[in-house]
């Protein structure tokens, strides 16, 4: 079985868990496809789009979600269930959604602040929900294959991120891939292109994870 | 072409010749994404550079250009012999084999490309020479995941003096980074298909849809 997406789990440096996995490439991300391979003008040459993916963010929501503290304070007043765009329960998105007619998976279900604030979706305007592109060590793009595009994330609890107070663990479930479309401040609802869910990982404030999202040409 | 098992990338070809617009004749099959392709597009999604954001490649799919080559050509009387492809000393402007297959991946150029417009040389052709036509734009989407590029050579495209009537039977789909002036560039898609005989009384129209499943 061929895998293509990676997190890696480390707690004081040391690798405690990895976990491997296929994503879900979203309806969203198969429209941006389709409108990035052509021109919607020639007279000036105009692109259909010109954005690509640069940000990684994190969610308490999906069905991976197995741990029951992120029904309770302070998982549930500072990320409720109910605030995605389908009013879910918090614990329903995968690769098999849409659960209902008409229903799509475009955002993560329980979005997490990477740094700022604990207050109730939306948050606060400069609560920070994606990985910071301009942070060379947190956002990276790598060709393994000449047919191939790999986007490695970092998120590190060791300088603050993901765990800070009121939240002394995070217990992420799914992972989204954004493109730079994406607000990096004050959204937590943007809209993604690929999805993963998976079983939760319990982060310490000495944890780093790593994400290594591969899609693949073949 | 996949996206591993979540994002599946199909190709269908139309070709479509009509007369007075009448139809006369059809041609319809599944191309091949080529290898070149496929790098293409994994260097399409991604930026080079995050300060400014930069783009590691930036040409998306601009033209068609077909040609008589391939193994599905089934006048090789006409496409071997004067004007197109025969007779001493020249060896004819669109000379070569038919040898070339739509599934093999690693193809890098059309088998024997033809010009659009220009003159009547042998390979590499003459400045002023085009080998490469531009698509429409907009491309149209039938659905939100469905590309569709298109392009009709009128009835003065490919077959005009001398060449009288031209065996059309294979296909590629260029970016924006191909030369038309050049007569070798790197298709990205290609296709081989049972032979068109193009001529001035006739124009081919060409759909080419990119279905992201």
């Amino acid at each position: 079985v061929k895998h293509n997406i990676k997190l890696v789990h480390r707690v004081d440096g040391q690798v405690l868990d990895v976990r491997q996995g296929h994503n879900v490439w979203v309806d969203v991300g198969r429209t941006w496809l389709s409108k990035l391979i052509c021109y919607s003008s020639f007279d000036p040459v105009t692109p259909e789009t010109s954005v690509r993916p640069l940000h990684m963010g994190l969610g308490v929501g999906g069905l991976g979600q197995s741990d029951v503290r992120v029904d309770s304070p302070p998982f549930s007043t500072g990320y409720p269930a109910g605030a995605d765009p389908n009013g879910t329960d918090g614990h329903q998105y995968d690769r098999e959604y849409p659960i209902k007619p008409g229903a799509v998976v475009s955002t993560l279900e329980r979005p997490v602040r990477i740094t700022g604030g604990s207050t109730a979706y939306p948050g606060a305007p400069g609560d920070r929900w994606l990985t910071d592109h301009t942070n060379a060590t947190r956002f990276q793009v790598m060709h393994r294959t000449s047919m191939s595009a790999t986007f490695r994330a970092l998120f590190d609890c060791t300088v603050g991120e993901l765990v800070y107070a009121p939240f002394t663990v995070m217990l992420p479930s799914e992972v989204g891939l954004f493109t730079s479309a994406a607000d990096l401040l004050g959204n937590p609802y943007c809209e993604l292109f690929a999805y993963y869910t998976f079983d939760t990982i319990e982060l310490g404030a000495t944890s780093q994870l790593e994400i290594y999202w591969r899609v693949e040409f073949n | 072409m996949r996206i591993f098992d979540n994002v599946e990338v199909r190709q269908n070809l139309r070709l479509i010749m009509r007369e007075r617009g009448k139809i006369v004749a059809r041609r319809d099959g599944h191309n091949i994404f080529l290898n070149t392709g496929r790098e293409w597009i994994a260097r399409l999604i991604c930026y080079s550079l995050f300060s400014p954001l930069t783009a590691e490649e930036d040409s998306r799919v601009r033209y068609m250009g077909v040609g008589i080559g391939g193994t599905r050509q089934l006048a090789p009387g006409v496409a071997n012999s004067s004007p197109i492809g025969g007779d001493p000393p020249t060896g004819g402007p669109y000379v070569g084999t038919n040898v070339q297959v739509d599934t093999d991946p690693t193809v890098t150029r059309l088998e024997r490309p033809v010009r659009v417009s220009g003159g009547s040389t042998a390979y590499p052709g003459v400045g002023g020479d085009r080998w490469v036509a531009q698509v429409q734009a907009p491309a149209v989407h039938d659905t939100a995941v469905d590309t569709t590029f298109v392009r009709v050579f009128s009835e003065a495209d490919v077959s005009y003096p001398p060449f009288l009537s031209v065996p059309l039977s294979e296909v590629g789909l260029f970016i924006a980074s191909a030369d038309p002036e050049h007569y070798d560039n790197v298709p990205i898609a290609y296709d081989c298909f049972d032979t068109l005989s193009k001529t001035s009384a006739f124009e081919l129209e060409v759909r080419w849809t990119i279905h992201i499943g």
